[in-house]
């Protein structure tokens, strides 16, 4: 009982924290586009590592 | 080929450079060279554009894009020239998609055209590169739409878009900056909720297999309390939380006093939910709570994949608006021209529309008069002629070689193509929401299994209260409507895949529980039961004549000129022509189109004329009696004649039209007799509709020609005999395709037509819609086994839970059974199968 008592509380603390995990995920718009990350890391190299950073030229 | 010597014409000049394609390729694009280019250095330019953007990419160090498109097995598109962008910096077009971030650094998003590959995504997003000012670009593959961030001071947007128009991509304006936020929030709820839910029916699940297994093992008091105050807990949270959208729609549903798919469901969560509290409260064991949660989750899923499908379909609504140019030409005060948003268009302004192009807003000629091609409004197939002062509609298409003006009179929401968006938004937000076989069972289900199971309980209270919590517990678990649920997904989601390698798309299951009934088909008849274009019927008098008439009609765009040249290129190698084929090819000039009318020439010094009867005898031809009535006949056939006249003398009649398909007749005698009601509707002329009604051997009454696109809605509004279905190939068929209960897409027709459509057809048979048809038939009949099969075990296992006879462990043995059922029936069935088989090859032709 008194195992049990400590474990379940635990249990879905981790339970809340992968939920609360999943929500910054979301706010974060990690969910917004699901193809397009899968074709572009096949394209590593320095032109896409320079976005952003036009001052170099 | 003898043909393409004589002439200019632009479409046999490209078959001549296929032709010789394997000997010199555009070091850019990997198309073919013109013939007349000459140059002794390795790379090989087919045009100006090409050269400069492959002196670009190599100037940035982007070559590798060239290697990386033959990687990926495509090839670069080609540059878009001249393509004016600079709508885009107007202040109207940038209030409402342009959004600033801090420190004048600019946002926008916007539609893609020509993405194809990863390379494609590469170079669009090395972008910054190439422009200076340009901060960051970023494509989304899936909804080709690519975000772009710039500094205002250093470049603008319509220098971006001209870029990127220079490689052979083609941007265009999507929804404004507010709408897409908004979905952007939507998408986000749905996401959290359907989280929550999931986290929680999970535990919940845990608990209570803890709680089953102390049925049969022992659990000390305390602890078994404790489970249950967690499970109250948690699936309160779910039901309250994630579960508000059941609770608000039943609250909605009560305060309109209109019965709604939720109210049950809601009731079932409340009654489960207090039921399970008041049990826990008196120290009873009452564990529904994991099918609760579960519901919850299940549910939200169903509906966010439909939330999802709703917005792709109003995202595609701004395609139709697409159609209208977003741009217009206004004309300023002092005669210049000026390039503006349609947006910026204000009442009695002056715009010039291009030859060719579509028309940007609704207005009143200020031309003499032009022709135009009206098949996105109304159907119509021939062109339209409409005279100064005449109303003109924004997304019609000019033909001819002029330019025109119009005073415009209605621009931007407010015309007609706009009008018809609308129409489809509407038909959409009003058709009745789908409440799925399975869905509308599965709220009264759970409903009537916790009332027994409370009675039940009740009943044992009586006989032997110590026994209440075993069979309240094993009549839940073989209750759960797991097998229930399991059914009807199982089998749409393996009739779906089997229809679509028949070739017939299915936007989703509701889409086979409504054509599965009998009811009305509504056709369309231009490019639906028919081919969609011209093609020459017959030919009366000398067949030699249409030769010189091809030669002469290859300087022309009409559909009738083009039919006649296809005629030709078809018919050339028959042995009646083999004597034209060692003939040199006449050269024609003095070539004279006029619109609508017909077309005159000067072949080898004989004066040729190919037209409609008026033009060919304006100027007093003749024509043999012979030659006479294949006129009237083909009049009569519901065919528009076109004469061939040669110095005055007329030589030949073809009849023009456009032909049946050849399996629209037994198509539509196999709709009736398996009890369909079938209708002819057509934007054409009431003649021809009536003809085409009459050979598919469809009633009269059920033939409307000459209906405008709202026509064509209140014919679906009319019928009776549901479920209507309405099957159409353009975009003037789509309101009525949205307000049908199944809207079909016959052919590759417009993409605004495919996103639309509940079903989209790929391989153009008739044929494939009455395998549907068949196909949905099945499908249902397999849920419905599978209902009964599920039901009966409920039944069976409930009524021996009832009465004590199956403990609650048995019964958690038991569950799974009827699942398997299920499952092995919803995959053995056959669907699509037999009617499909002969089709494939058709979709493959």
């Amino acid at each position: 009982m008194t195992l049990i008592v400590i474990a379940i509380p635990v249990a879905l603390l981790i339970a809340a924290s992968a939920v609360a995990a999943f929500i910054w995920a979301a706010r974060s718009d990690q969910f917004e586009d699901l193809d397009t990350p899968a074709v572009r890391m096949l394209n590593e190299d320095p032109a896409i590592q320079n976005l952003g950073r036009p001052d170099e030229y | 080929m003898t043909l393409a010597v004589g002439t200019n014409q632009e479409s046999l000049i490209d078959e001549s450079i296929r032709e010789k394609s394997s000997q010199a390729l555009c070091t850019h694009c990997g198309q073919a060279m013109p013939k007349s280019f000459q140059t002794t250095s390795v790379e090989k330019f087919c045009c100006a554009g090409c050269e400069a953007v492959w002196l670009m990419l190599h100037e940035c160090g982007l070559e590798k894009y060239y290697a990386m498109q033959t990687a990926e097995g495509s090839s670069p598109n080609r540059p878009h020239r001249n393509s004016s962008q600079a709508y885009l910096d107007h202040a109207e077009f940038q209030s409402r998609h342009v959004q600033t971030l801090d420190d004048d650094r600019l946002r926008a998003e916007l539609r893609l055209d020509g993405l194809k590959c990863g390379a494609c995504l590469w170079l669009l997003e090395a972008l910054p590169r190439l422009e200076r000012g340009l901060m960051n670009s970023r494509v989304d593959l899936g909804r080709s739409v690519i975000a772009l961030e710039w500094v205002s001071a250093q470049t603008s947007l319509s220098k971006i878009a001209q870029r990127i128009a220079a490689l052979g991509y083609q941007v265009r304006p999507i929804g404004t900056l507010a709408s897409r936020q908004e979905w952007r929030r939507q998408d986000r709820i749905w996401l959290i909720d359907i989280a929550v839910a999931g986290a929680i029916s999970g535990n919940v699940m845990a608990i209570a297999f803890a709680l089953y297994g102390a049925q049969f093992s022992w659990m000390d008091d305390p602890t078994r309390q404790f489970l249950q105050w967690t499970s109250v807990l948690l699936a309160a949270i779910a039901v309250l939380w994630p579960g508000r959208l059941f609770l608000r729609n039943a609250m909605n549903a009560i305060r309109a006093r209109r019965p709604h798919m939720d109210l049950p469901i809601a009731l079932a969560l409340a009654a489960g939910l207090i039921g399970g509290a008041a049990t826990t409260i008196a120290g009873h064991s009452g564990v529904y709570f994991e099918s609760i949660s579960m519901l919850v989750f299940l549910l939200l899923v169903g509906r966010f994949v439909q939330f999802r499908q709703q917005r792709s379909a109003r995202h595609e609504i701004e395609l139709i608006c697409a159609l209208v140019p977003q741009t217009a030409r206004r004309v300023s005060p002092d005669g210049s021209l000026e390039e503006i948003p349609t947006d910026a268009l204000r009442l009695g302004d002056q715009i010039e529309i291009p030859a060719g192009e579509s028309v940007s807003a609704d207005g009143l000629m200020q031309s003499a008069y032009a022709h135009f091609d009206m098949q996105l409004l109304t159907g119509e197939s021939c062109p339209v002629r409409r005279n100064h002062g005449e109303c003109v509609f924004a997304g019609v298409r000019l033909l001819g070689e002029s330019p025109i003006r119009i005073d415009v009179t209605a621009s931007g929401s407010k015309t007609r193509a706009a009008g018809i968006a609308q129409m489809v938004e509407d038909a959409i937000a009003k058709r009745p929401p789908t409440v799925e076989f399975a869905n509308r069972i599965a709220g009264w289900f759970l409903l009537v299994v916790v009332v027994m199971a409370i009675a039940v309980g009740i009943c044992w209270w009586f006989i032997d209260p110590s026994r209440v919590p075993s069979v309240v517990v094993a009549m839940l678990v073989v209750t759960c409507p797991c097998a229930l649920g399991l059914a009807t997904p199982l089998t749409m989601v393996s009739s779906l895949g089997k229809a679509a390698r028949a070739g017939i798309l299915i936007r989703g299951g509701d889409v086979l529980e409504r054509i599965a009934k009998r009811g009305t088909i509504v056709l369309d008849k231009t490019g639906t039961v028919t081919e969609g274009s011209m093609r020459v019927m017959s030919v009366v008098g000398d067949c030699k004549s249409v030769r010189l008439a091809a030669l002469l009609e290859a300087h022309s765009a009409h559909p009738v000129g083009k039919a006649i040249v296809e005629h030709w290129h078809n018919h050339k190698h028959e042995s009646l022509f083999e004597e034209c084929a060692s003939l040199a090819t006449p050269v024609v000039c003095d070539v004279q189109e006029f619109l609508g009318q017909g077309i005159a020439g000067t072949i080898d010094g004989q004066r040729l004329e190919v037209g409609s009867v008026g033009f060919v005898t304006r100027s007093g031809a003749t024509c043999s009696a012979e030659l006479l009535s294949g006129c009237q006949s083909s009049v009569v056939e519901g065919f528009s004649p076109a004469l061939i006249a040669l110095d005055g003398v007329v030589v030949a009649v073809l009849a023009i039209g456009d032909p049946v398909r050849i399996d629209a007749a037994d198509f539509v005698r196999g709709l009736q007799m398996s009890g369909w009601s079938v209708w002819l509707a057509s934007g054409d002329l009431s003649q021809i509709t009536n003809k085409v009604g009459s050979a598919l051997g469809i009633a009269p009454s059920q033939v409307r020609g000459a209906c405008t696109p709202e026509e064509k809605v209140s014919i679906i509004h009319s019928q009776l005999l549901r479920p209507v279905v309405m099957v159409g190939d353009g975009v003037n068929d789509l309101p009525a395709m949205a307000a049908a209960d199944v809207g079909i897409a016959v052919r590759q027709g417009a993409q605004a037509t495919i996103a639309h459509a509940d079903v989209a057809l790929t391989g153009g048979g008739l044929r494939q819609v009455m395998s549907l048809i068949e196909g949905a038939q099945r499908t249902m009949r397999t849920i419905h086994i599978n209902f009964a099969i599920s039901i009966a075990y409920n039944a069976i296992g409930g009524t021996l839970a009832a009465l004590g006879l199956i403990s609650p462990f048995i019964a958690a043995v038991l569950m799974p059974l009827s699942g398997l059922t299920v499952t092995a029936v919803a995959l053995r069935m056959p669907r699509f199968s037999s009617s499909a088989d002969p089709l494939r090859s058709g979709v493959r032709q």
